[in-house]
């Protein structure tokens, strides 16, 4: 654990942002300190009380980094590449779910409980993934914003810090970018 | 990046900014002639406006939340053992946790279903509370409701559920995939509704049905269908000190689509078991038409706040007004093995009444019961005519009042202006030494002013009247609210007092006694300050709280008000006079209705002696006390002694008021319950009918006096084994005694009679399933040890004896013979 934090704290202090090398590890290794944090999570979370994926963001960040160490800017940086690790986590989860689905459960109709029965109305975490790839195609920037602030959970403020812009501005991108959002995850 | 995007996006970004009048206009000149980037802004735009940006953000964030629960679940790998379970193998993930196939252990060796839920059992408390919950769903054996075996925690403190492994599909897919038309459908739905009421009367409400949780197979025999997951979620509540069904991004979580709307308010709202019948209403209406009464999409996209405001205030579509409009007529019509045409014209009638009943947004108005919504489809399967109704026949409907503009205008004039007139009289009052008398003067006016009043509202009878009443409440709500701002009474309590005994008085005669209590109290309160205790007038607004309380079925608030009238009047009156005796006789009668009978047969004993000694040959109180004390004894089981105190109080008010009367009415009736306690059923048959017809002339066929003398018939007819005449009676009375207060003590009597009537007659299922609500209404106002609260659960008793189920005979056997609680 204390080489894990050794680690990322290294790479965050040295960020060679050029380097695709040392973003991979961090990745890698934010990666699977969320999924263990929230199979840790399960067990602590009271029923019908929604896992929360930014609290498990925030809760990486404090034991991967030492935050004496690195400076706010790769503060910033950290939590750019955990909400990209996050949406990854929860992504790679999902397909692994409904792949399962589509080959497997041969008794489709011996449940006690209802199964498959997704809460409509849900924006299916794939279908956010697909939409933005795609707007990330147009416009990267605008895909990050949204990324940050649903995978991570930071308020605009922190959102504008990260990506390195006005508070005026991030606030009529995040406008822009749902407006976007509705339309695209509106096509069935 | 396409420079176009980027453009695009800096363009929407600065029109949002802009009011929505002003959006077009800025688009199309800051696109300067470049139609396509033109065509993608107003898209944009116009997706803007359409939607809640606010509600889209919810249901994303939801839906990466959920990803991220369901990515804790199976982060952990599965387990091979659970307590003393061997997991087989994985059946499935439901919205509370992973449901696994499980084995019991050793000899048992049986399939089991165990769900793993999420929660936390480790805080203080929560595993007892948890435990009590678990107990009594393992009390719980009925086909329709699958059985939960066991129930623990792992070490870690998570709980589990082990359950009877239930195969089939959720019923509405079942109906579809097997083409059952409405009737099977109806049928299906009975047998649900049974299977639910077996759990209320257990104490057990579902919380969260629907078809998931509805499972049906035929795979032998007819089609059972079988509800799981029956009272786990209180179960769960154990689990966490507040239950909430809210993230942090404010989506509700569950299925609002089944949910009451008490149920979506959540927080205070008490959930109780007519929440469940609400969930079997939305499940009925899907099954006939294929549709939900609020579709998922109108609930979610608009967010949780206006989704409980829209199942709280608006009125969904009726059956067939929704399948008129929906889009897949056919396919619904086909999996009904019927055609459109035929589905529109049978969800026109009774079918779409019945279900719109269960649906009633108000828990009073709804099915009480699950067992009284299976009973009416059971009607509709036989064309009987049901419980439900249009709004138009339904009485005191306040939805649908019709407003007439003239006529009642009058009387409304005419309280306003007498209530001002008291404003006016007394705007000019100079306190004089004699302050007291001059006030009592003045509050006597108002006694006039009401007494005129009540007697000008009793006239008008509300079948005749409909709008008419109600714009007289309207008045009388917007005087109540009023008063409080009332210069002229601010100064004057006694007046005050007058003013609002005044309303509240009419408030009673409208049958609103949850407005008329409260302000009788405000009026005691003051007149007591103002007058002192043992002023007539206190006195009088105690009395008639009491009254008020008594007749609405607050009978243990009823005696403690009327103790308090009884003492405040011997202090102020002494015992030998007909004011002590009056109080005491009331006394005693709100004793037997709480079924405290040897006090009420001391007090009307007492309350008798005196009047007959300082009441005169042709008074009318005297017969009254004889009446009363003749009918608690006859509670008491005294019959015989009833009988001769019966004869002389109706031969005196034979004198006194002549036939056709209320007074005589009431003495026939009460008559011809002593003759059947007495053993004498076949002498009473007479004396009842009279009863009957005099009652029903005078009060009117649905009245409640009416009932009551009604219910009186149908016990002599029980008596001489004629039960089958008796049920109509039975069941008119029920219905009477309803519109006053569903859970009056009267309903659960006549209710539990009904049950003995069918009973006799051979329907021992329906019997049994009245006979119990009977009793858990009964019970609700009277206590257990009551003598006709053991009378019913001994009956109760000797249908399982009969029916030879030993352990629930005992069971209420014990209920017949317990000790006082």
């Amino acid at each position: 654990m204390e080489e894990t934090r050794r680690r990322v704290t290294q790479i965050l202090k040295g960020l060679d942002l050029s380097d695709p090398q040392q973003g991979q590890e961090l990745l890698a290794v934010v990666y699977d300190e969320l999924r263990q944090l929230a199979r840790g999570k399960l067990l602590h979370e009271r029923a019908d009380h929604t896992l929360q994926p930014t609290a498990l963001v925030h809760e990486a960040y404090l034991r991967l980094v030492d935050g004496r160490a690195v400076r706010w800017e790769s503060r910033r940086h950290f939590f750019g590449t955990a909400a990209r690790a996050m949406r990854q986590v929860l992504v790679d989860h999902a397909r692994r779910r409904s792949a399962g689905k589509r080959g497997g459960d041969q008794e489709k109709v011996t449940l006690t409980t209802g199964l498959g029965e997704e809460v409509p109305g849900v924006a299916d975490v794939i279908d956010l993934h697909d939409a933005l790839e795609k707007l990330a195609a147009n416009d990267p920037d605008l895909a990050r914003l949204v990324e940050l602030r649903f995978f991570a959970g930071l308020t605009l403020d922190e959102a504008a810090d990260t990506l390195g812009i006005s508070r005026r501005k991030v606030a009529k991108d995040w406008a822009v970018a749902r407006v976007w959002l509705q339309r695209e995850l509106g096509r069935e | 990046m396409t420079p176009d995007f980027r453009r695009l996006v800096e363009l929407v970004g600065d029109a949002l900014q802009r009011p929505t009048h002003e959006r077009s206009a800025f688009v199309e000149r800051a696109c300067a002639g470049d139609a396509g980037l033109l065509a993608e802004a107003r898209a944009l735009l116009a997706e803007a406006e359409a939607t809640s940006l606010d509600a889209l953000t919810a249901r994303i964030a939801a839906g990466v939340g959920r990803a991220a629960d369901s990515l804790g679940d199976r982060a952990r790998p599965h387990p091979t053992q659970v307590g003393p379970y061997r997991i087989v193998g994985v059946l499935g993930e439901g919205g509370m946790g992973l449901v696994y196939r499980a084995e019991q252990p050793p000899p048992l060796r049986r399939e089991v279903a165990l769900k793993m839920v999420r929660g936390d059992l480790r805080g203080e408390g929560s595993r007892a509370r948890f435990d009590a919950e678990r107990r009594a769903l393992a009390a719980m054996n009925h086909p329709g409701v699958a059985r939960i075996y066991d129930a623990g925690a792992t070490d870690e403190g998570a709980p589990y559920f082990v359950m009877e492994l239930v195969e089939g599909a959720p019923i509405t897919a079942f109906c579809d995939d097997h083409h059952l038309d409405v009737d099977a459908r109806i049928q299906l739905m009975v047998e649900v509704c049974r299977a639910v009421q077996h759990a209320h009367l257990h104490g057990l409400i579902h919380r969260d049905l629907k078809p998931s949780n509805i499972l049906v197979s035929a795979s032998d025999g007819p089609a059972r269908p079988r509800i799981i997951d029956f009272g786990i979620a209180k179960a769960l509540e154990a689990t966490a000190d507040i239950e909430t069904m809210h993230t942090a991004f404010g989506s509700v979580i569950g299925t609002l689509e089944y949910m009451s709307p008490e149920q979506a308010a959540g927080g205070a709202t008490p959930v109780d078991t007519r929440s469940d019948v609400y969930s079997l209403g939305v499940i009925l209406y899907q099954l006939v038409t294929g549709a939900l009464p609020f579709t998922a999409s109108e609930l979610r996209d608009a967010g949780p706040a206006e989704a409980q405001r829209r199942l709280r205030d608006t009125d969904p579509p009726t059956p067939a007004r929704r399948y008129q409009t929906t889009g897949e007529r056919d396919a619904i019509a086909r999996n009904r093995g019927t055609d459109p045409r035929s589905l529109q014209r049978r969800l026109h009638g009774d079918l779409g009444w019945v279900i719109m009943k269960a649906l009633e947004k108000d828990a009073a108005r709804r099915y009480q019961a699950a067992n009284d919504l299976a009973a009416d489809l059971e009607r509709l399967l036989h064309s009987d005519p049901v419980e439900a109704g249009p709004p138009s026949r339904r009485y005191r409907a306040a939805r649908f009042i019709r407003r007439h503009r003239t006529g009642v205008a009058a009387a409304a004039v005419v309280l306003v202006a007498l209530l001002a007139g008291i404003a006016l009289a007394t705007a000019g009052f100079v306190r004089a030494k004699r302050a007291q008398q001059r006030a009592e003067n003045e509050a006597r006016r108002a006694t006039m002013i009401t007494n005129f009043l009540t007697g000008m509202l009793a006239q008008a009878r509300p079948e005749e009247s409909h709008g008419r009443e109600v714009t007289v409440r309207e008045v009388v709500d917007s005087m109540a609210v009023r008063i409080d701002r009332e210069k002229s009474f601010a100064d004057d309590p006694v007046v005050q007092a007058a003013v609002i005994h005044a309303i509240a008085e009419t408030y009673s005669s409208l049958d609103r006694y949850d407005q008329a209590i409260p302000l009788f109290k405000r009026a005691i309160a003051l007149r007591r300050s103002a007058l002192g205790d043992t002023a007539n007038l206190t006195l009088g607004s105690l009395g008639r709280l009491s009254s008020a309380q008594a007749v609405s079925g607050d009978l243990r608030g009823a005696l403690q008000t009327q103790k308090e009238v009884v003492a405040l009047a011997e202090k102020a009156f002494g015992r030998e006079n007909d004011r002590y005796s009056g109080w005491l006789g009331d006394l005693g009668n709100m004793y037997a209705d709480v079924g405290d009978l040897p006090n009420a047969e001391r007090a009307l004993t007492e309350a008798l002696a005196i009047d007959r000694r300082v009441l005169g040959k042709d008074s009318k109180d005297l017969p009254i006390t004889i009446n009363n004390l003749a009918t608690v004894l006859v509670d008491e089981g005294k019959c015989v002694a009833a009988i001769p105190l019966h004869e002389e109080s109706i031969a005196m008010r034979r004198r006194l008021y002549g036939e056709p009367s209320a007074e005589v009415a009431n003495a026939l009736g009460n008559y011809a319950k002593a003759l059947t306690c007495a053993g004498r059923p076949q002498m009473a048959e007479a004396p009842a009918r009279t009863a009957l017809a005099m009652s029903a002339t005078v009060f009117g066929p649905d009245h409640h006096r009416t009932a009551t003398v009604r219910v009186r018939l149908a016990e002599a007819l029980l008596a001489t084994g004629r039960a089958g005449e008796a049920e109509p009676l039975l069941r008119e009375s029920v219905r009477a005694f309803q519109a006053i207060n569903q859970r009056h003590w009267r309903v659960g009597d006549a209710r539990a009679r009904l049950g003995q009537a069918l009973i006799a007659e051979g329907r021992g299922r329906e019997g049994i399933a009245e006979l119990e609500i009977g009793w858990a209404i009964y019970t609700e106002t009277t206590a257990l040890a009551a003598p006709r609260s053991r009378e019913i659960a001994g009956a109760i008793a000797a249908y399982y004896e009969s029916a030879g189920d030993p352990t629930s005979a005992k069971h209420w056997k014990e209920k017949a013979t317990s000790a006082p609680n």
